[in-house]
């Protein structure tokens, strides 16, 4: 069963997918959550697959968004201590990690990148966990084609 | 007498709990009938203004529990609870808590912390619907 509306927007959801060849970790922060990506089920079986995933890289093998970053947090070095940990976790699995940018707009489905591996993993990496691919639509909606998710 | 508490180190602390709570419900696979499998969007805490009492809360669809008849009566002069968004606040469910377990009956005693993301701690504005409801949010 779908997560309904009200719980989508009330909870900040962890959901994943597989973007032309990256696996990619999303913080919804309130938003709508893309048809296909919303079933409790599923989705609480991949997150609990991918809790008990292994670290691939270590925290100096992770690179930080510094544009986005040292203008959210230009005057708050504490805010940007505190805001990173999630992402930074997500990457040292090999998911380039993303955030909904615009809290205030529920509606706004643009995610921008946290962090992310430093280095290419090629293939394939979970064998146990399947990472639904991202359909070509959702991919310009969620404007993931504008992120640089190759490295 | 009580020591009075900061309100923002009290909403910061309570995110962290709520972060270790949900590593925990992770880790123990407890998918259904439990809070934080997925962190909530926001969290915040009602207090007085001593900063004395207070009670914590996130946001959640208002399924189940007792709404005080001061605070559902001001909510639903915008929309019934449990629609257009009313009831989900992490602002309406602590000043509930507040207002219930601390008997108080009157809408200018509550004060709120700043309202913080768990996972990031970023600071959210407050909401319209919650501007509209209690007078001490600006």
């Amino acid at each position: 069963m779908d997560y309904n509306e009200n719980y989508m927007l009330t909870h900040d959801i962890d959901w994943f997918c597989f973007v032309n060849g990256f696996y990619v970790h999303l913080a919804s922060a309130g938003g709508i959550l893309p048809e296909g990506f919303r079933d409790k089920e599923q989705l609480r079986t991949l997150q609990y697959n991918v809790s008990k995933a292994p670290y691939v890289f270590d925290d100096e093998d992770i690179e930080e968004n510094d544009g986005f970053l040292n203008q959210r947090f230009a005057e708050n070095a504490k805010g940007r201590v505190s805001y990173l940990p999630s992402f930074r976790d997500m990457a040292r699995k090999v998911f380039v990690s993303l955030d909904r940018t615009n809290l205030l707009n529920p509606n706004d489905n643009h995610y921008h990148w946290v962090c992310r591996p430093r280095n290419r993993v090629e293939g394939r990496l979970f064998e146990q966990i399947e990472i639904p691919v991202l359909p070509k639509q959702k991919i310009v909606e969620l404007g993931l084609n504008r992120l640089p998710l190759v490295i | 007498m009580k020591r009075p508490f900061d309100p923002d180190k009290e909403v910061c602390d309570y995110c962290d709990h709520i972060m270790h709570a949900h590593i925990q419900v992770l880790r123990r696979n407890k998918k259904e009938r439990t809070w934080f499998w997925d962190y909530p969007a926001v969290a915040a805490v009602c207090h007085n203004d001593r900063c004395t009492e207070k009670r914590s809360s996130f946001s959640h669809y208002p399924s189940g529990g007792r709404w005080h008849d001061l605070l559902s009566l001001q909510l639903e002069r915008i929309a019934k609870i449990g629609t257009h968004l009313i009831g989900n606040c992490a602002e309406q469910h602590a000043a509930n808590n507040y207002m219930n377990q601390l008997h108080v009956d009157n809408l200018n005693e509550l004060h709120f912390s700043i309202a913080r993301r768990p996972r990031t701690k970023e600071e959210i504005d407050y909401c319209n619907n919650c501007r509209m409801t209690f007078p001490n949010i600006p």
